[in-house]
C-alpha cells in the first residue's frame, strides 16, 4: 500500500514537472576557507533529476521548475548545502568537511566516532565489498586492508579464502573471529556481499581485547545493511559473468611422451618400453584406429573453455519513525570449469528495527543462507583438475563410436564426470537475532541480545560403478572403475547460541570531560552432532537412496560434542576536549575446553591518543587538517584446539574374531592421544603505535601503524616420543612473535568534472618462532626455534651432478644417485646427506610486503574503478606438479621441462645448462625433495577488478518511475604480472583448481 | 513504572541464557574411569587384534615380487632414509600396541576386585603376548630400540635410550613362555577364537630363528609340533585352497588377522593390480622370474640341474606349488585363457566361448605383465567381479613351524630323521600325498648340512611365496646383498622375442643360495632388464630409527649409515 502511494505520488510529480514552467537559477561557488572558486561542484534541484555543474570559474546556471524552493550543492570533500532560492544569484561558500572523521565506526559491542578511535582499526564500506563483484566475501577482502592477508584456495565455485591478521598469531588456528551485527558467526562467506554495509577489522589488542579469548587472531566486525528513516525503495541487480582460467600448464604430445618414457625407464635400469616402430607409427595408427592408439588431450577433454555465473539481488527497504525494515533476497550460481560442478548461494534476510517508546527500542533479524555445492564423485579423490593434468595422451577417454573408453585401466575422469555419480553438499544456516534496548536514564542504555544459529548440513556421495568395454568388442567389459556402487550420507548439525547483556553509559561533564563506560556479560554455547550412514553394492545405479543398497554392506556412525564460553567484560573511555584520549578494556573469560582450575583468564588492554591538530601550535598550519597519535597495549586469548583437549579419551573400533565358524565384530578401544590436564589459555599481547592524519582539506589521508605482538603459552601438539605409543597431547609450549608495520593512504580530488580518488595500502609482518620447548615441528615448512614461522626447511642444492666422478666423490642421499640428479650440500660434513644432518632453514614461506591499490574515477554519468593487489616478496616452491614428470610413474611430462632437463642424449654443454634433473623414478624421491633448487621469488601484481559503469540519467527514468538505472561491465582477476613459469598462477599450484578470470555485465535498477 | 522497569530488566536478562562450563565428551569415555571391569578390559584387549598391529613384511621388499607401477620401493631401490614412511609406520604401530598392552597390564590389579581370576589371567596373557610380538617386530627390523614394559610419564619418556636387542630378546622369550603357559591350546567352538598357546610358541620359534637362537627355535617349534600330535594343528591337504576363503579357519593356521567385507575390513588395491588385464586388472604386481625359476622339477632337482625342465614349457614337470602360486600359461584364469605370448593377439573368453582381444600380451598392450607372470596364490575367481580382497592375513601357519624346526636342527648340525620328516611333510602335502608315500613326491634324503641348508632355503621360498616371509629370510641369511643387487628381468619386447625360444631361452644357473643368474640372457637379449635393485649392505640390514624420534629425544642413537 505504502509503495503504491509512493508510486502515485511520484507519478503525479512527474506529470507536474513535465508540464510546469521553469525558472533560471545562477550562482558561483567558492571555498569557504581560501575564497577560491570551485569548479565541478554539482547543483541539483531536489525531487527532480535536473542538475548542473560549476564551470572553471565556479559559476553555474540551471533551469528549475517554477515552484522549486531549494537547490542542493554537493562537492566531494565539502559539506553538502541545501540553499533556499531567493530570486537572486547565489553566493555559495562551501566549507571542507570533516565527515570522514565524524563518521561513526563499529567497535566491539558498540560504536565510536572515527576521530575518537585509539586502536588500530580499518573500515571498508559497501562499495569496497559489493563493488568487487565476488561471490564470496573473503575474496572481496583481498588487498583491501593493510595487515589483513587473504590467501585464496583455488578458484573453484564456492571456494573460501583464508584470512589472517598481521602475520601469524599462533601455531594452530589463525582464523579471525567474525562478528556479524554483534553476534559471532561461523563464516564470513555465508553472507551476501550485497547485504554488507561495512566491515571493520580490529587489528591491535586494545580493540580486540574486549572479545577476549577468541580474538587473538584478529576480529572482523561485519555490519549488514539496515533501513534508514524516510527511505522507501526497491533495488534489483542482475549480473551475468563468464569465467575462464587465468592460466593452465601444458604437457608434451603423445609421441614425445613415449620417447621420454623410454628415456626414464632406460635411466632407471630397465629397457625402453616403447619400440621405435611403435612410436614412429603411432600417429598413423591413431588416424586409422584411434580406439587402440588413443591420443587424448585430457585437459581440453575435461576442462571447458569457460563457465557461466549469474547473480540476482533484490532488496526492499522502508523506513518510518516506528519501524524500519530491509528485506533482501540474493541468489548466485557459479558453474565450474568441468561439467556437473556448481555452487549456488541463496540468501534471504530481514532486518527490522522497532521503536516502541522513547525509552524502549529493539531489533529483530532473521537470516537464512542455503549453499549448494554440487560436484562430481571423483573416485580417486585427486580432483578433476589434477586428473586432467596427470593423465598422459596414450589413454583414451571415448571410443570413436561414442562409448566411454577405460582411460588408464578404469581411471577415466571424463567417465567420472559424466557417469560417476555425485558428491553434493548442502548447508542451511538459520540465524535469528533479537535485541532489546532500554534507556534507563539519559546516557544509560541496557541492551539484551539473544541469537541462536542452526546449521543443517547434508552431504551425499553417490559413487557409481562404471563399466568400460573392450575397444574391439563393445559387449565385453574390460575394466570397471570400482568394485560396486556405494552411497554415503552425512548429516552434520550444529546449534549455537549467543546471549549478551550490555550496559552502555555516556556522559559529558562541563562540556570538556567526555566519558563512556560499558559493562557486559556474554554466553556462548555450541553443540555439534553428526549422523552418517552408507550402503554398498547398489544393484541399480539410478536410485541414490540407502534402501536400494545391499543390507549386508551397510555402515553408520554418529558422534556429538559441545563447548561453552562465559564472559564478563567492560570498557571505559575518557577524553578531554577531544584532544587527549585514554581507554581501558578488560574481559574475564571461562572456557569449557579447559579443566575447571585452569579455565578462567583475564585479558586487559589500554590505549591512549593525542589529537595534535587540536593543539594551538598546529591549528594554524593549514596543510594539516587532522593529526592524531595513538598507542595501545593489550592481551587477548585463544582456545581453539578442539573440544576436550585436556581429557584423554578412548576411541572405539572393531576387532574381528571367529566365533562358531563365523566372523564376529567385537568392540575394541584404545587411548589414541596423551593428555596434559593443566593446559590453559594461549595469550597474545600486542603493542601498537600509530597515527591518523589528513592533509590539504582532507584530500590526502594517511594512517600508519607499527606493532609488535607476541603469543605465549601456545597450545601445541609438541612432538613427543612416538615410543610412548600415544599421539602428541596439547601442551602450553610455544612462543611466537611478530613485528610489522602497515600504511594506508588515499588521495581524493577532482579535475573539473572529473572526480577521482586513489588508495594504497601496504603491510609487512615477520613472524618468528621464539620458543618451542626445545623441540621443533619439522616438515617442508618447519617451525624451528629461532626460525621464521613456516620457514622452508630442506636441503641446500649445488646444481646438478654432471659426471659419475662428481657423484662418487660427493656426499649423496642414497646409492641410486647418478649424474643428472640434484647435488645436495653436505652441511654437517659427515660424508652423507641425511634428513637429520643436512636440512637447513631456507627462508620464509609467508608473503611479505602485501599491498593493495585502488582508484575510482567519475565523469558525468560514467564511473570507472580498479583494484590491484599483490605480494612484494615471497619464497615459493615450484610444486612437484609443475615440474615433476611421470607422477605416479605414468604421469604426463610438463612442456616446461621438455628440452631443459639433464639427459644422457645431451651434449656436455647442454647438460651444463640443464635446468631440471634427469628423468627417473628411482631418484625422484630425492630430486623433488624440498631444496632451494625449487624455490623461486613468487612476487606478483594482480589486477583484481576493473569496473566501468554508466548511470542513465534521462527523462526516460522518470517515465519508467525509476530512481536509478545503472549498467556496468567488470572484470575480476584481469591481469597478473609475475615471474612464475608459463602456465602457473602465483596463487595456486599446478594440481589445484585454477584461479579464474571473470568478465561480468550487470544491470542495477532502483525504484 | 518502577514495576515495568523491573520486568524489562528481567526480560533482558532472560534473553541471555547461561550454559554450564563443565562439559565432558558426549560420545566417548575418557581414560580416567576406563579399564575398570571385564567388559572394558575386553574392549581394550580386542584393540590389539586389529590389522595395523599384526602383520608380516611386504612381499615387495623381496626378490619374489615386482611392482610395475613403481618399479621398486625404498628397500629394493636402497633409498631408505631416516624419515622413511614405511619404517615410521612400523615403529609407530608397534609402540602403540605396546603402550596399550602396558595400560591394560597396569589396570589389572584394580580390576581384579570385580573380575574373575581366570579372565584376569587370560587378559594378562593376551596383553603380554601382544607386547612380546611387537617387540619381536621391532628388534628384527630396527635392532636396539627403546624398551618400555610399563606406562611411562611424558617427562620420563625423554630420558629413555635404546636397549640392546639381546636384552629385549630375553624378555620376549620369557613373556611368550608366560603367554604359552596361560593361553589355552584351543577355544571351544562357540567362543571367540583368541590367541592360543600355539601362537605364543610359534612367535617364539620365529623370533628365535630370526635372531639365530636355534636351540630356542628348535624347542619352541617342537612344542608346536607336539600340539599337532595332539590334533591341534595339521597340514591342510590342499595347498591351493589353503590361501582362499575355504582355508581361513583350518587348523594349519596358527595366527591370522581376519578380513571381512561385511565388517568393513578389506583391501582393494592389490586386487586390480594382481588380476589379469583381460579380467579388468592391471597385471602390475607380479611374480618375478627369480621366483618362477626357484621351483624344483618333480625329480626334486632345481631347473638348471633337472633333465625334466623344458624352458619352452616351463610349467611342466614342476613342483605343484608353482602352478598354484603363479598362473600357468594357456589355462582358464578369471574367465579368459591366460596367454602372454606376443603373437596371441586373441584369446578365448570362456564365458562367451568367443575369441577376444588379448589384453594380457605385450603384443597388444605395452603394460601387460612385464615378466609374463601373474599371481595365483591368494587370488580366487571372485576377485574379478567383487574387486575386493577379504582374505585373512596368514601370519603364521603350521608348515612354518615344521620348516623352522628343520632349519634350527640343520643350523645346530643335529640332523636326524625328524629333520627330514619335517621337511618332507611339507613337500608331501604339496604333492597331495603323505609323508610315507615317498614314491609320489621327491622326498629329501640327504643329511649333508650344506645341502640341507640350500634345500631348506628353497623350500621356505616356494612354500611361503607371497606370505611376506621372504624379506626377513633374506635379511637373516645375509642374502639380501646378493639377491637384492640383481636386476629384475622380464620378457623381451615382442619385436625382439625369439619365438622359437618362448618364453625362456634356457634355465639360469642357480647358486647354492638359490639365486639365479640371468646375466647371459640379458646379454643375448633373451631377457630384458626391467628394473634395478640396490642393497647397501653397510646399513640396510637394519632399518633407520625414525629421524623424528632422534629430533625429539637426541639421546637415541641412529643405526649405522643413516
Amino acid at each position: 500500500m505504502k509503495r503504491k502511494l509512493l508510486l502515485i505520488a511520484m507519478f503525479l510529480g512527474l506529470q507536474y514537472a513535465a508540464f510546469a514552467q521553469t525558472k533560471n537559477v545562477t550562482g558561483v561557488v567558492t571555498d569557504a576557507q581560501t575564497g577560491t572558486t570551485l569548479p565541478g561542484v554539482s547543483i541539483t534541484a531536489p525531487g527532480t533529476t535536473i542538475g548542473a555543474v560549476t564551470n572553471l570559474k565556479g559559476e553555474f546556471s540551471l533551469n528549475v521548475p517554477e515552484n522549486s524552493k531549494q537547490v542542493r550543492i554537493k562537492f566531494i570533500g565539502y559539506d553538502e548545502q541545501l540553499l533556499t532560492l531567493a530570486g537572486k544569484p547565489l553566493q555559495v561558500s562551501l566549507s571542507a568537511n570533516n565527515k570522514s572523521l565524524n563518521e561513526v565506526v563499529v567497535v566491539g559491542y558498540g560504536t565510536e566516532k572515527k576521530k575518537d578511535v585509539t586502536g588500530a582499526i580499518t573500515t571498508i564500506n559497501a562499495a569496497d565489498i559489493g563493488g568487487r563483484r565476488d561471490v564470496q566475501v573473503s575474496d572481496a577482502l583481498e588487498g583491501q586492508i593493510a595487515g589483513v592477508t587473504v590467501t585464496r584456495n583455488g578458484g573453484a565455485p564456492g571456494a573460501q579464502s583464508t584470512i589472517t591478521f598481521r602475520g601469524i598469531t599462533t601455531i594452530g588456528n589463525n582464523v579471525p573471529l567474525i562478528i556479524v551485527d554483534g553476534v559471532p558467526s561461523l563464516s564470513i562467506d555465508k553472507l551476501n556481499p550485497d547485504d554488507i554495509e561495512s566491515i571493520t577489522a580490529l587489528k591491535d589488542a586494545s580493540s580486540t581485547a574486549i572479545y577476549g579469548t577468541r580474538a587473538a587472531a584478529g576480529v572482523l566486525l561485519v555490519t549488514t545493511k539496515r533501513a534508514k528513516d524516510g527511505v522507501a525503495s526497491v533495488n534489483y541487480n542482475y549480473e551475468y559473468g563468464d569465467i575462464t582460467p587465468t592460466s593452465q600448464p601444458t604437457y608434451v604430445g603423445v609421441v614425445r611422451y613415449m620417447q621420454l618414457f623410454n628415456e626414464f625407464t632406460t635411466n632407471d635400469g630397465g629397457a625402453a618400453t616403447y619400440t621405435p616402430t611403435y612410436i614412429n607409427t603411432y600417429l598413423q595408427n591413431n588416424a586409422t584406429n584411434p580406439d587402440l592408439y588413443p591420443n587424448t588431450n585430457w585437459q581440453t577433454t575435461l576442462i571447458n573453455k569457460s563457465a557461466p555465473r549469474d547473480m540476482h539481488n533484490l532488496s526492499f527497504t522502508v523506513g518510518t519513525d516506528k519501524i524500519k525494515t530491509r528485506a533482501s533476497l540474493g541468489y548466485s550460481n557459479t558453474e565450474g570449469l568441468y561439467n556437473n560442478l556448481s555452487y549456488k548461494k541463496y540468501n534471504a534476510t530481514v532486518n527490522n528495527d522497532f521503536k516502541f517508546t522513547d525509552k524502549l527500542s529493539g531489533s529483530f533479524d532473521v537470516a537464512v543462507v542455503n549453499t549448494v555445492n554440487d560436484d562430481v564423485n571423483d573416485a580417486g579423490g585427486n580432483g578433476i583438475t589434477y586428473e586432467s593434468r596427470v593423465l598422459p595422451p596414450i589413454y583414451g577417454a571415448v571410443y570413436s563410436d561414442g562409448l566411454l573408453a577405460p582411460g588408464k585401466g578404469g581411471r577415466n575422469p571424463l567417465a567420472q564426470i559424466e557417469q560417476g555419480g555425485f558428491n553434493n553438499t548442502n548447508n542451511m544456516t538459520l540465524t535469528g537475532r533479537a535485541v532489546l534496548n532500554y534507556k534507563v536514564i539519559d546516557g544509560l542504555t541496557i541492551t539484551g541480545i539473544a541469537s541462536p544459529t542452526y546449521v543443517f548440513g547434508s552431504n551425499t556421495v553417490f559413487s557409481k560403478q562404471i563399466s568400460f568395454t573392450s575397444p574391439t568388442d563393445p559387449s565385453l567389459i574390460v575394466n570397471v572403475n570400482q568394485a560396486n556402487t556405494t552411497l554415503s550420507e552425512d548429516r552434520p548439525y550444529t546449534y549455537s547460541f549467543n546471549g549478551q547483556l550490555l550496559a552502555n553509559y555516556t556522559k559529558t561533564f562541563n562540556s570538556v570531560h567526555n566519558f563512556t563506560a560499558l559493562v557486559g556479560y556474554e554466553d556462548n554455547y555450541t553443540y555439534n552432532e553428526d549422523i552418517n550412514a552408507s550402503r554398498g553394492s547398489f544393484a541399480l545405479s539410478n536410485y541414490p537412496y540407502l534402501d536400494d543398497g545391499l543390507l549386508t554392506l551397510r555402515g553408520n556412525g554418529g558422534s556429538a560434542s559441545e563447548d561453552a564460553l562465559r564472559s564478563y567484560f567492560g570498557r571505559m573511555t575518557y577524553n578531554y576536549k577531544n584532544k587527549y584520549y585514554v581507554q581501558a578494556n578488560g574481559r574475564y573469560d571461562g572456557s569449557s575446553r579447559f579443566a575447571a582450575a585452569d579455565r578462567w583468564g583475564f585479558f586487559p588492554s589500554f590505549s591512549g591518543g593525542w589529537t595534535v591538530s587540536e593543539e594551538s601550535f598546529l591549528k594554524d598550519i593549514k596543510p594539516i587538517t587532522f593529526l592524531k597519535l595513538r598507542g595501545s597495549w593489550g592481551q587477548s586469548g585463544n582456545d581453539q584446539i578442539g573440544t576436550y583437549p585436556y581429557q584423554a579419551n578412548i576411541t572405539f573400533n572393531n576387532a574381528l574374531l571367529y566365533n562358531g565358524g563365523l566372523v564376529t565384530a567385537e568392540t575394541s578401544g584404545g587411548q589414541l592421544a596423551a593428555a596434559v590436564n593443566n593446559i590453559t589459555w594461549e595469550t597474545q599481547q600486542t603493542t601498537d603505535l600509530g597515527f591518523d592524519a589528513t592533509f590539504l582539506n582532507n584530500r590526502l589521508s594517511v594512517s600508519g601503524d607499527v606493532y609488535q605482538k607476541e603469543t605465549k603459552n601456545i597450545l601445541l601438539q609438541l612432538n613427543v616420543p612416538i615410543y610412548i605409543g600415544l599421539n602428541a597431547p596439547y601442551q602450553n609450549a610455544g612462543k611466537v612473535s611478530a613485528k610489522g608495520w602497515e600504511i594506508t593512504t588515499s588521495w581524493t580530488d577532482h579535475i573539473g568534472e572529473l572526480k577521482y580518488s586513489f588508495g594504497f595500502n601496504m603491510a609487512d609482518a615477520l613472524t618468528h618462532i621464539d620458543d618451542l620447548k626445545g623441540t621443533s615441528i619439522l616438515g617442508d615448512q618447519a617451525l624451528i626455534q629461532g626460525g621464521q614461522y613456516d620457514e622452508w626447511y630442506g636441503y641446500k642444492s649445488a646444481g646438478l651432478f654432471q659426471t659419475a666422478a662428481q657423484v662418487s666423490s660427493s656426499a649423496v642421499l642414497n646409492s641410486t644417485t647418478k649424474p643428472g640428479d640434484i647435488k645436495y650440500v653436505d652441511i654437517n660434513g659427515d660424508g652423507k646427506i641425511t634428513p637429520t644432518g643436512d636440512k637447513v632453514l631456507l627462508g620464509g614461506s609467508l608473503p611479505r610486503y602485501t599491498f593493495g591499490l585502488n582508484g575510482r574515477f567519475a565523469y558525468k554519468s560514467f564511473d570507472f574503478s580498479f583494484v590491484a593487489q599483490g605480494v612484494g616478496s615471497q619464497l615459493v616452491r615450484l610444486s612437484t606438479n609443475t615440474v615433476e614428470p611421470f607422477l605416479e610413474a605414468f604421469g604426463n611430462v610438463p612442456t616446461l621441462i621438455d628440452g631443459k632437463f639433464w639427459s644422457l642424449n645431451n651434449t656436455t654443454q647442454q647438460n651444463l645448462n640443464a635446468q631440471y634433473p634427469r628423468l627417473s623414478r628411482t631418484s625422484d624421491a630425492s630430486n623433488y625433495l624440498l631444496s632451494d633448487y625449487w624455490l623461486i621469488n613468487g612476487r606478483y601484481l594482480r589486477i583484481k577488478n576493473l569496473t566501468l559503469g554508466y548511470d542513465i540519467k534521462s527523462a526516460l527514468l522518470n517515465k519508467l518511475s525509476m530512481k536509478g538505472l545503472r549498467i556496468y561491465i567488470a572484470c575480476n582477476d584481469a591481469f597478473t604480472f609475475s615471474k612464475f613459469p608459463k602456465g602457473s598462477d602465483p596463487e595456486v599450484d599446478a594440481s589445484s583448481y585454477p584461479i579464474v578470470k571473470t568478465f561480468m555485465a550487470g544491470l542495477n535498477v532502483k525504484f | 513504572m518502577k514495576f515495568s522497569k523491573y520486568i524489562l530488566v528481567t526480560g533482558l536478562m532472560s534473553l541471555t541464557a547461561c550454559h554450564k562450563l563443565d562439559l565432558n565428551p558426549l560420545s566417548t569415555p575418557s581414560t580416567g574411569n576406563f579399564f575398570a571391569n571385564q567388559a572394558e578390559l575386553t574392549i581394550a584387549i580386542n584393540d590389539l587384534y586389529r590389522q595395523p598391529f599384526i602383520g608380516n613384511d611386504q612381499e615387495a621388499f623381496s626378490d619374489n615380487y615386482w611392482n610395475r607401477a613403481t618399479g621398486g620401493n625404498a628397500v629394493t631401490y636402497g633409498t631408505m632414509v631416516s624419515n622413511d614412511a614405511t619404517a615410521l609406520a612400523l615403529w609407530t604401530n608397534c609402540y602403540k600396541a605396546i603402550a596399550r598392552a602396558n595400560v591394560i597390564l597396569a589396570s589389572l590389579p584394580a580390576a581384579a576386585a570385580n573380575t574373575s581370576a581366570s579372565v584376569i589371567a587370560s587378559i594378562q596373557a593376551q596383553a603380554r603376548f601382544s607386547r612380546a610380538y611387537e617387540y619381536s617386530l621391532l628388534i628384527t627390523h630396527f635392532g636396539d630400540v627403546p624398551f618400555l614394559t610399563s606406562t611411562v610419564s611424558l617427562d620420563a619418556s625423554y630420558s629413555i635410550t635404546r636397549t640392546p636387542s639381546a636384552t629385549i630378546l630375553t624378555f620376549i622369550f620369557a613373556e611368550l613362555d608366560y603367554a604359552a603357559a596361560n593361553l589355552p591350546a584351543t577355544y571351544s567352538a562357540s567362543s571367540d577364537q583368541r590367541w592360543t598357546q600355539g601362537a605364543a610358541l610359534a612367535i617364539k620359534a620365529r623370533t628365535a630363528l630370526y635372531m639365530g637362537q636355534y636351540a630356542i627355535a628348535r624347542d619352541a617349534s617342537k612344542a608346536v609340533m607336539a600340539l599337532a600330535a595332539q590334533g591341534v594343528y595339521s597340514l591342510y591337504p590342499s595347498y591351493r585352497n589353503l590361501f582362499l576363503a575355504t582355508g581361513e579357519q583350518v587348523n594349519e593356521n596358527i595366527l591370522t588377522v581376519i578380513q571381512d567385507q561385511a565388517n568393513g575390513v578389506f583391501t582393494t588395491d592389490d586386487v586390480v593390480n594382481e588380476i589379469s588385464r583381460n579380467a579388468g586388472g592391471f597385471g602390475a604386481y607380479i611374480p618375478t622370474w627369480d621366483l618362477m625359476d626357484s621351483y624344483e622339477c618333480t625329480d626334486g632337482l632345481p631347473i638348471d640341474k633337472s633333465p625334466l625342465y623344458n624352458p619352452q614349457n616351463p610349467f611342466a614337470n614342476r613342483d605343484p606349488r608353482l602352478t598354484q602360486t603363479i598362473v600357468p600359461f594357456s589355462t582358464n584364469w578369471l574367465g579368459f585363457d591366460y596367454q602372454p605370448h606376443p603373437d596371441s593377439l586373441l584369446v578365448m573368453n570362456y564365458s562367451t566361448g568367443k575369441l577376444v582381444y588379448n589384453n594380457d600380451t605385450r603384443g597388444n598392450k605395452t603394460f601387460a605383465s612385464y615378466t609374463g607372470f601373474l599371481w595365483k596364490k591368494f587370488v580366487d575367481q571372485t576377485w574379478a567381479t567383487s574387486l575386493v580382497d577379504q582374505n585373512d592375513y596368514r601370519i603364521v601357519r603350521y608348515a612354518e613351524m615344521l620348516l623352522t624346526y628343520a632349519e634350527a636342527m640343520i643350523e645346530l648340525n643335529t640332523i636326524d630323521q625328524s629333520v627330514l620328516d619335517a621337511i618332507n611333510q611339507v613337500r608331501a602335502r604339496a604333492y597331495g600325498t603323505t609323508l610315507a608315500q615317498t614314491t609320489q613326491y621327491p622326498a629329501i634324503t640327504t643329511t649333508n648340512q650344506a645341502q640341507l641348508r640350500t634345500i631348506i632355503r628353497r623350500e621356505r621360498r616356494v612354500e611361503f611365496a607371497q606370505e611376506g616371509l621372504r624379506y626377513m629370510d633374506l635379511i637373516r641369511w645375509k642374502l639380501a646383498e646378493v639377491a637384492l643387487t640383481k636386476p629384475v628381468v622380464g620378457l623381451p619386447d615382442p619385436a625382439n622375442q625369439n619365438r622359437a625360444k618362448w618364453p625362456f631361452a634356457g634355465a639360469p644357473a642357480i647358486d647354492a643360495n638359490g639365486i639365479p643368474d640371468y646375466t647371459p640372457y640379458i646379454a643375448s637379449g633373451a631377457a630384458k632388464q626391467i628394473a634395478v635393485r640396490t642393497f647397501d649392505k653397510t646399513r640396510q640390514y637394519l632399518w633407520p630409527i625414525p629421524a623424528i624420534e632422534i629430533t625429539v629425544n637426541p639421546k637415541l642413537t641412529q643405526n649405522p649409515g643413516y
